[in-house]
């Protein structure tokens, strides 16, 4: 049991054990032990490193010799959904890997060597990182005190600041309310052929990103092939406001900017750095109420 | 039945700092500043509300680390020689003020008087036991008292269930020491919640959670009341998600109300306008000036540069507090009555989650804000009631089943800010001790010697300690980068050092030793937590 009651003092000569304590060393680079992990940081970015008890390539050599010069470390991603498969050749300097990936899904990575003309030589297989969602569950409650509606479930989302959700939320409820969920394609003023029901969700998910001014470049990581082919044709018939516009008009809403008194930036205060939604626009509409009004300031005689 | 109710939650942490080895240490400031001007002026205002009739009943975490270090005797003689410093400072600044400079007077006396006011409150009434204060106001039952993850680990970036599993249960050991009963919320660390977290939870007692909020707008399946209405998961663990509105108005820096021109400004500080010669009795014995606490100015204005900035008058401010506090009860009526009208009926609850430390660090007036806010939920109004999470449970409110969406509070919604190019490095060394004491704790279900008995404890403190999500967090941030590299790095030393000598069987009784002192944090602590099972 430690001794709590008294304060320890510094002692003035220090023995060498305890100055070991002191010195600020490098930690290991290697570890001795087989380890792989994959890690999750966003629903957009995974993170694999890896550690080998002992050289690969030596253990290459001995069985290949000569052929062995061929191989390269390398990293395959699995999307375990899908089936879809992915390799990299790693560094052979580097331990560790990021991976763009997509929100909502199972990975699994492993790390081996490859050849030209040679399969893949899966070394480490990592456990399974399932990606965060970025969007609403498709899914409402089934029950009858918990069961809500599209349209009231995007004035929620609008609440809480979650305009983009909102907006694709929104549009759920106009395909709800017009029928066939193909109509949801109309939304889109370009040809998109015939959408399975995921391609529909994925869709509102985009057409809601565009609108709310999401970033292009980090959107398209974020879809499946056959939205980025729709994203470009968006990209090259409209720009974000005219697609506010369509949407705002078909849905009831208005899409607007933010003023500034909504627009976060984020915490002035506290160690903390909380997260807020993007919320570069607001929603406005007949069944939405307004926001919160500003705080009294210098310039305001707030009586009570 | 009121139309709406308002829970505020407040997370009380600090990293665990402590270091015997130097007779002062900067980063050991933290500590005393927060003691000062938040967890003593909360205290206070809790105190007095609940002597008033007008019971906060809030949700406050006080995380385990800051109850270690608020019971540590070291700590604590150290913090009465900080006071008594700033005391000492305080009473000088009168005559100098006086003479020199006459709009900062109102303020010097303002800190001498509330500054012996903090001592004698600390040395008297709570018998220098701040704990004891946190634990008086639960039993009186002004405001329910939650715990957080041992060392504040971020759970889902750990390797094994068993490291997250004894960041839980050591948690829910030392809130019983401290606090002598069973917690029945948790602040999860940063609020980092990843599906099956809520089994640890459930295994330890826990009802509650708090979480961001699209941990619960992005769960399956959509939550009928968004986050005005807590969620089950599965397993019957509750979950209470984060109010943005509410956070924008005290945190952003656009509206939010620190942000105010006639409050006090954070960077203007005495320690750095005052002469030197005159200061260097009352600063660390490296002669550096640093914040010392006494502030003059006000924030002017947003764009005023520091050394525009105007006198602080204390009296105008704490009359802002007060029409703060009314326009924020005024909007939470406002929202309660037209999310009562979308939720069909059922009174909503709004969720504010905030650091503590917002109040009366970095927002100065914070913890007057507070006290006027309650004042007037208690005796102004009737539409909206304050309750703690638990108060909510017990209400026999129907609540939704959901499985909640991985998040956190952090940068992105996500583990950006513990998971980057500048923090990767961490998880390997990590994990490796991660594993490394797992093998140990299954090894050795019963120490053969008390020796190796407290070499296996004092390993587990140092995976714990290197676990604290604040060094990835201070990295990522760039504030205190070096320090927080170095205290990572030299808990998974220390730890490698202890699993060394335990697996030869020959431990360095010197090393262990000192070690012990130095990072002495739950001295309850059994090994045996990180057992497979």
């Amino acid at each position: 049991m430690l001794r709590r009651d008294a304060p320890v003092e510094v002692p003035a000569e220090v023995s060498e054990t305890l100055a070991a304590l002191a010195v600020d060393e490098p930690l290991p680079e290697n570890y001795r032990t087989d380890r792989v992990s994959l890690l999750v940081q966003s629903p957009g970015r995974i993170y694999l490193y890896w550690n080998f008890a002992s050289d690969p390539f030596a253990t290459l050599r001995k069985a290949f010799g000569a052929q062995a010069e061929q191989y390269r470390v390398a990293v395959r991603l699995t999307d375990l959904d899908s089936g879809e498969e992915v390799t990299y050749e790693a560094s052979p300097f580097a331990n560790n890997f990021w991976f763009n990936v997509r929100p909502g899904k199972s990975y699994r990575a492993a790390v081996g060597l490859m050849a030209p003309g040679r399969p893949f030589l899966k070394l480490l297989a990592s456990q399974i990182a399932r990606t965060p969602r970025t969007s609403p569950s498709p899914y409402a409650d089934t029950s009858l005190e918990f069961h809500i509606p599209a349209i009231d479930f995007a004035r929620a989302l609008n609440e809480s600041g979650f305009t983009q959700a909102a907006i694709q939320v929104g549009l759920e409820a106009a395909d709800a309310a017009a029928g066939p969920a193909s109509i949801a394609a109309e939304w889109a003023p370009v040809d998109v052929g015939a959408l399975s029901d995921e391609e529909l969700s994925e869709l509102r998910t985009l057409l809601a990103a565009l609108a709310a001014g999401a970033d292009v470049a980090l959107l398209r990581l974020t879809l499946s092939p056959r939205l980025i082919e729709i994203l470009d044709k968006l990209l090259a018939t409209l720009d974000a406001a005219q697609l506010r516009a369509l949407l705002g008009k078909a849905l009831g809403f208005e899409i607007a900017p933010a003023d500034e008194t909504t627009v976060l930036l984020g915490p002035v205060w506290s160690a903390s750095d909380v997260h807020f939604p993007q919320r570069s626009f607001r929603i406005t509409a007949k069944s939405f109420p307004a926001g919160p009004s500003p705080a009294p300031s210098s310039h305001t005689n707030l009586k009570r | 039945m009121p139309t709406g109710y308002f829970s505020l939650v407040l997370h009380a942490h600090l990293p665990f700092v402590r270091h015997p080895e130097y007779p002062e240490f900067l980063e050991e400031d933290w500590l005393y500043e927060a003691i000062t001007e938040v967890y003593l002026p909360l205290i206070s205002v809790f105190s007095n509300l609940q002597q008033s009739g007008a019971a906060p009943r809030l949700a406050m975490n006080v995380s385990p680390p800051l109850c270690e270090m608020l019971a540590d005797p070291l700590l604590e003689s150290r913090y009465a020689r900080h006071i008594e410093n700033l005391i000492a400072l305080s009473e000088k600044e009168i005559d100098r003020t006086a003479r020199e400079a006459p709009e900062f007077s109102p303020s010097a006396h303002m800190y001498y008087d509330s500054l012996r006011e903090a001592y004698q409150f600390w040395n008297e009434r709570l018998g220098r036991n701040v704990v004891r204060g946190f634990r008086e106001l639960q039993e009186s039952g002004a405001i329910e008292i939650i715990t957080c993850g041992a060392t504040h680990g971020f759970l889902p970036l750990m390797s094994n269930i068993e490291a997250q599993r004894a960041q839980i249960e050591i948690a829910v050991a030392n809130y019983h020491k401290h606090f002598g009963r069973q917690p029945r919320g948790i602040w999860l660390p940063e609020c980092a919640y990843q599906p099956g977290i809520e089994h640890l939870l459930a295994a330890s007692g826990i009802e509650y959670f708090i979480a961001d909020s699209h941990a619960i707008l992005y769960g399956d399946p959509r939550p009928r009341f968004g986050v005005h209405a807590p969620v089950r998961c599965p397993n019957g663990v509750a979950v209470f998600a984060r109010d943005i509105e509410t956070s924008q108005q005290v945190w952003s820096s656009i509206s939010g109300y620190p942000g105010d021109s006639v409050y006090r400004e954070f960077y203007r500080d005495l320690g750095w306008d005052a002469p030197y010669e005159y200061l260097l009795p009352h600063l660390h014995k490296d002669g550096e000036r640093r914040h010392l606490g006494l502030k003059y100015h006000r924030v002017t204005s947003r764009t005023a540069a520091l050394h525009e900035k105007g006198p602080y008058d204390p009296h105008i401010a704490r009359q802002r507090a007060a029409d703060h506090a009314g326009h924020f009860l005024g909007e939470r009526i406002k929202q309660a009555d037209h999310l009562r009208e979308l939720f069909g009926g059922r009174p909503p609850l709004t969720v504010a989650p905030y650091d503590a430390e917002l109040y009366g660090h970095w927002w100065f007036e914070g913890p007057q804000f507070l006290d006027f806010l309650f004042r007037k939920l208690h005796w102004d109004q009737s539409a909206v009631a304050a309750i703690s999470p638990g108060d909510y449970l017990d209400s026999g409110q129907l609540i939704q089943t959901q499985t909640p969406s991985a998040s956190s509070w952090g940068d992105e919604g996500y583990y950006k800010v513990w998971l980057n190019e500048g923090t990767a490095w961490m998880y390997p060394h990590q994990h490796d001790a991660e594993a490394r004491l797992t093998a140990l704790a299954n090894a050795y279900p019963e120490a053969p010697s008390h020796q190796m008995y407290r070499a296996l404890n004092q390993a587990a403190r140092e995976l714990l300690l290197a676990q604290s999500s604040d060094w990835a967090f201070q990295i990522y941030q760039g504030t205190t980068v070096e320090y927080a590299a170095r205290r990572f790095r030299s808990h998974i030393r220390r730890f490698r050092m202890l699993a060394d000598d335990i697996e030869s069987g020959q431990i360095n009784e010197e090393r262990l030793t000192e070690i012990e002192a130095r990072d002495n944090i739950f001295p309850e602590l059994d090994y045996r937590t990180y057992r497979s099972r």
